[in-house]
């Protein structure tokens, strides 16, 4: 009777994600057992913290969620709160909002194409042991992540919580000489973004496909950003206020976050890849050419290729922040004010790693009576962890390291923001 | 050879609702209406790439910010740029934190002439407000060590 072997991999700390998380994956003999991604970080208190906040407080709250993605935040409470007002920010106005986010995903983007997704396909242990052998593609992400705060700083006022965004528009708006000033170095950033997609498109993708249940913003006559219906490859079309009629959140027992689950689905992913596969169509012609040119066909289902996703969309927002500087008109006014009321309102876009869903209840004086936030990296944990099932199924004839560097892997393909998904930042690690 | 005064910074790292992770900051509140005029200082969240940006025009950078390192909670290290060790693979919170833009910016050659590093052992970095008591003791001793370092700076010759 053979012996059958039992295999553990134990990642205590995850490397190069935001904030921290753990991987534990168990085998017996060629049998996956189990597998839990785990959240360590205490759960945050900001749904609560916005209580008995006045609406105008949401965006700067919700801001300091994230410090690599607070546009998105600032951006949903926003929209939501216009909402739940009665308010359309049009024109001029969304297209500054448009503008912005932009930026976000440049810099969000670039930093882990660059500087935390790359060291794996690359053979490193992180950026500054690759950046000896691969000296461009680093300087490259850096100038990339450095444009997109620069956007943000221009037009927010600072790149971390920035200041000067406001449910109605901004504080202040930019002149169209700062905006028109932004022009020489977006131009560069659609070179330098062409360079990195190249670069990618010629790293060895891991041999893993999944049929997955994408869901997005849909987009209209646009790559969706800031607006949309949520749509899936299944054939999901529902306006914002039936978002939580249709995905809930479940807390389980070895994490922190809550993980999204969709009614009549498993598991659903969001993010580059569901993006893409759900708006590829919209993207400006010489965008899809670049996806063509880097093997990016018209639906993408290796979770691994989902750098080269991230690449194009680098692309992508620095060729529309570049249309969108070049044609910035000031607008009459940099807010619209709105008439207060109670009422309910419900608010998407799509940060860098997804859908961020934010859902309000205000008073007759405006006050905040309730809030729901659904981040995306809490949306995809359930795919998380089935992606590491399936890639653990197909490469269980690895040796421990190199399989533990596959699971690590696998988890970046997901970008995950682990400190938007527990609502908190604090870093503890639990070393054996 | 005397340092040319223009071109000297000091950088305060931190977060002010993460408690100890607010030291650098508070250093810099201390220094505020004590450091000479042609001294730059600022207040940053950490960020690793826009720290080498920041400081790229800078021959001479001082940078103060809260560590996790096991010490006893308020230990200060000093390190001098070259002294501050590869991080391997772990990154904070921050993903891209001090530690690994020094590292980085070694590599590329992006490092400052000088660039000395204060770090002050925290012991609570939960969300909130206040330092714990060891490190309210030692952003006072950081402050002053730090006026020292301009002071010997402003006046040394060859």
């Amino acid at each position: 009777m053979s012996d059958v072997r039992t295999r553990t991999i134990n990642v205590q700390a995850l490397a190069r994600v935001e904030g921290e998380g753990a991987l534990y994956v168990k085998l017996k003999g060629r049998a996956v057992q189990e597998v839990r991604f785990q959240i360590f970080e205490p759960p945050r208190f900001f749904e609560a913290l916005l209580q008995g906040r006045r609406y105008s407080d949401a965006p700067d709250i919700t801001a300091r969620i994230c410090g690599i993605c607070p546009i998105a935040y600032m951006m949903g409470a926003s929209q939501a709160m216009e909402d739940a007002l009665g308010l359309q920010v049009g024109g001029a106005l969304r297209q500054l909002r448009r503008l912005i986010y932009c930026g976000e995903w440049i810099e969000s983007h670039a930093l882990h194409v660059g500087l935390l997704h790359a060291p794996d396909f690359l053979g490193y242990d992180d950026a500054i042991r690759m950046a000896s052998d691969h000296r461009e593609l680093v300087e490259d992400a850096l100038g990339l992540k450095k444009l997109g705060n620069q956007i943000l700083e221009c037009i927010g006022g600072r790149a971390v919580h920035p200041v000067n965004l406001r449910v109605g528009g901004f504080y202040r708006a930019p002149l169209r000489s700062e905006i028109r000033a932004l022009s020489p170095r977006l131009e560069w950033g659609v070179e330098a973004a062409q360079r990195l997609l190249q670069r990618c498109a010629q790293l060895e993708f891991p041999d893993y496909e999944h049929d997955y249940t994408c869901v997005s913003l849909g987009g209209r006559d646009e790559y969706p950003i800031g607006a949309g219906r949520v749509v899936s490859n299944r054939g999901l079309d529902i306006p914002l206020s039936e978002f939580l009629n249709v995905f809930s959140e479940e807390h389980v027992a070895h994490s922190n976050a809550l993980h999204g689950r969709l009614a009549g689905s498993d598991a659903y992913l969001v993010g580059p890849i569901p993006r893409y596969n759900n708006n590829q169509h919209l993207l400006p012609p010489g965008v899809r050419k670049a996806a063509a040119d880097a093997g990016l066909g018209t639906e993408c289902r290796n979770p691994f290729r989902s750098i080269l996703v991230r690449s194009l969309e680098i692309l992508y927002a620095c060729a529309e922040a570049l249309r969108l500087a070049e044609s910035y008109q000031e607008p009459e006014a940099a807010f619209l004010e709105p008439e207060i009321n109670p009422g309910v309102g419900h608010g998407c876009t799509e940060a860098p790693r997804g859908i961020c869903y934010h859902r309000y209840e205000l008073d007759e004086n405006g006050r905040i009576l309730n809030a729901t936030i659904v981040p995306p990296t809490s949306q995809n944990q359930r795919q998380i962890e089935q992606d590491l099932r399936g890639v653990v199924e197909r490469h269980v004839d690895l040796d421990d390291q190199a399989l533990q560097w596959l699971c690590e892997q696998s988890i970046r393909n997901y970008d995950p923001c682990i400190s938007c998904a527990t609502h908190f930042l604090k870093l503890t690690v639990d070393r054996q | 050879m005397r340092c040319d005064r223009t071109q000297q910074l000091v950088v305060g790292v931190g977060n002010e609702q993460r408690r100890d992770d607010a030291a650098g900051l508070e250093v810099l509140r201390l220094l505020a209406e004590r450091l000479p005029a042609w001294v730059r200082a600022v207040a940053h969240d950490g960020d690793g790439a826009a720290l080498m940006e920041l400081w790229q025009p800078y021959r001479r950078v001082l940078i103060v910010d809260a560590m996790q390192a096991g010490y006893s909670t308020g230990t200060v290290l000093c390190l001098q740029g070259l002294e501050v060790e590869v991080p391997r693979g772990v990154y904070s919170s921050h993903a891209f934190g001090l530690d690994a833009a020094v590292a980085l910016a070694r590599v590329l050659g992006r490092l400052p002439s000088q660039l000395t590093i204060y770090a002050i052992q925290g012991e609570n970095f939960g969300l909130g407000e206040g330092l714990s008591a060891p490190v309210a003791a030692a952003v006072h001793e950081v402050a002053e060590r730090i006026l020292g370092d301009l002071g010997r700076q402003g006046d040394i010759s060859s």
